[in-house]
């Protein structure tokens, strides 16, 4: 535990000492203010014409600030993340290796896992941090919206959350490949993307038998898919599936950094 | 203090160090010789559990390197090749981070950081950036991080590389000042350095030991890079002509 808290403590400060925290909390506080306001000008014009989403003259679905503001707000930030999340996780690892402190690293009574959980959770608390100012969001709707349904609202800032942890654990896994920040910046936004569309996939593929048991392949692509379980946040029911998949994909990227990181050593 | 049997490794097909053997005693100087690529900094890596070896053991204060790597570790400060520095902390920030991680308890860190910084003399640089170093005080700081957790066992590669012939004397009196409690291994491809500082010599050449002997010995009536030359097969006593690569720079 003392091992882990010393690395968090490190990283941390690191990111204050440097630049990068400042850049990415400014950046993605200035741009989210920046989408809120488009999303509300938009809103209040929509609302101004219309009642609601209109097919043949008949209004079939109301305008609501969940649906038309708000959730169209953070899948706006869940994009801005592919890039942002990147810029915090590239050096965690890849710095060490340029600068071989890896050396000394790992070659003091500390367990890799532990190097590993400090390193992750000083991102996951930068995440957090930059994930606070859009609260203001939420609450300024809360407090001047008409009976919003809050449901969706918070439903989808939590995903915020989870989703950030779990690109996290992509960054730090492709941090660990390379000394090379840049790469790892690049290969991290590649792996982002992956999951996030992947699921486009799904309609198009059908059952497949493996070992002649019937599968049904799409089915297994959407569950993979980050923007579908994104998705599923913002409809206001948390699904224990989907804290399940986000848990299990930082498992997972954990797992392997833990011993991709290690693995320069074993030559 | 340090006992290695029959060591080898492999990277790859690349040899790295074949069946070498040693035993360093408590409190001996020694110094690990050979040009440069022989296999000395494959074998302090190993020693520091930085590395596997394909094969073979070593025990550092009676820890195995492979089993009881974290026991082995707490013995051991190490200064590798390239100094292990954040350039963003200061050098004071820089030397209590290392004493957390190697384990000094938090009451102790500022006891320790200062010892080591007044063993080391960096009382001038100890509130500056490390990036704003110059190669010495860069040295010096990486030898006060090896020091911080007063190990038994000190593992210093090349410490004197690059240093100029003041800042080279003064690094060896640190050095030769730690002998007695301390147990070192330095290695260097530089010659006079070994005569200088060690008691005992290692002559490591393509990833074998071609000679373990005191420095007396070695020095008796010769001069100790003649001995070295030709044990590396570039010296003028040759029996057979010297092959192509390695051992150039020397």
């Amino acid at each position: 535990m003392r091992a882990i808290w010393v690395i968090f403590v490190k990283e941390l400060k690191a990111y204050f000492l440097s630049p990068v925290a400042y850049i990415v909390l400014t950046g993605f506080a200035l741009l989210s203010g920046w989408l809120f306001y488009q999303l509300l000008e938009r809103f209040i014009r929509i609302t101004t014409i219309q009642q609601g989403y209109m097919v043949g003259g008949q209004i079939i679905r109301e305008w609501t600030l969940a649906d038309d503001l708000m959730i169209p707000l953070y899948k706006n930030l869940s994009v801005l993340f592919i890039i942002m999340i990147p810029a915090i996780t590239m050096r965690l690892f890849a710095e060490e290796k340029k600068l071989k402190t890896e050396e000394l690293l790992f070659t003091s009574p500390l367990r890799t896992s532990h190097i590993l959980l400090g390193k992750y959770l000083a991102s996951v608390v930068l995440i957090s941090v930059l994930l606070i100012p859009v609260a203001i969001f939420p609450a300024l709707i809360y407090h001047y919206g008409s009976q919003p349904d809050m449901g969706p609202i918070l439903g989808g800032y939590l995903g915020l959350f989870l989703l950030g942890f779990v690109l996290a654990a992509m960054g730090i896994f492709t941090s660990s490949l390379t000394e090379n920040q840049i790469v790892a910046f690049i290969f991290c936004a590649v792996l982002e993307m992956f999951f996030f569309t992947i699921g486009l996939a799904a309609g198009t593929v059908g059952r497949i038998r493996i070992f002649s048991v019937p599968i049904d392949f799409g089915r297994v692509i959407w569950e993979l898919s980050l923007y579908e379980h994104f998705d599923s946040f913002t409809t206001g029911l948390i699904g224990l599936s989907d804290i399940f998949y986000f848990l299990s994909l930082i498992i997972f990227f954990l797992f392997v950094t833990r011993y991709s990181a290690a693995s320069s050593r074993v030559g | 203090m340090i006992e290695v049997e029959h060591l080898t490794k492999y990277y790859g097909d690349i040899l790295g160090v074949e069946d070498i053997s040693f035993k360093i005693s408590k409190g001996q100087i020694v110094g690990f010789l050979g040009p440069n690529g022989s296999g000395k900094t494959t074998t302090m890596r190993i020693l520091t559990t930085y590395l596997s070896a394909t094969s073979g053991r070593a025990r550092v204060a009676g820890f195995d390197v492979q089993e009881q790597a974290m026991e082995v570790r707490k013995q051991i400060g190490y200064l590798p090749e390239h100094p292990p520095l954040y350039n963003d902390m200061t050098v004071q920030s820089y030397l209590e981070f290392v004493a957390r991680i190697k384990g000094v308890k938090k009451a102790e860190v500022d006891e320790r950081v200062e010892r080591a910084i007044s063993l080391c003399s960096l009382d001038e640089m100890k509130a500056r950036q490390i990036k704003k170093l110059s190669k010495g005080y860069r040295q010096r700081a990486g030898l006060a991080q090896a020091l911080i957790h007063d190990p038994p066992v000190l593992i210093l590669d090349e410490p004197t590389i690059g240093l100029d012939p003041r800042q080279n004397a003064e690094l060896r009196d640190v050095i030769r000042g730690l002998a007695g409690d301390h147990t070192i291994i330095l290695s260097t491809h530089i010659l006079p350095e070994v005569t200088l500082t060690c008691q005992r010599a290692i002559i490591i050449h393509r990833g074998k030991i071609m000679v373990d002997d005191s420095l007396e010995n070695l020095t008796r009536g010769k001069d100790l890079e003649q001995v070295f030359l030709r044990l590396i097969g570039q010296g003028p006593a040759l029996d057979e002509p010297g092959t192509e690569d390695s051992g150039q720079e020397t």
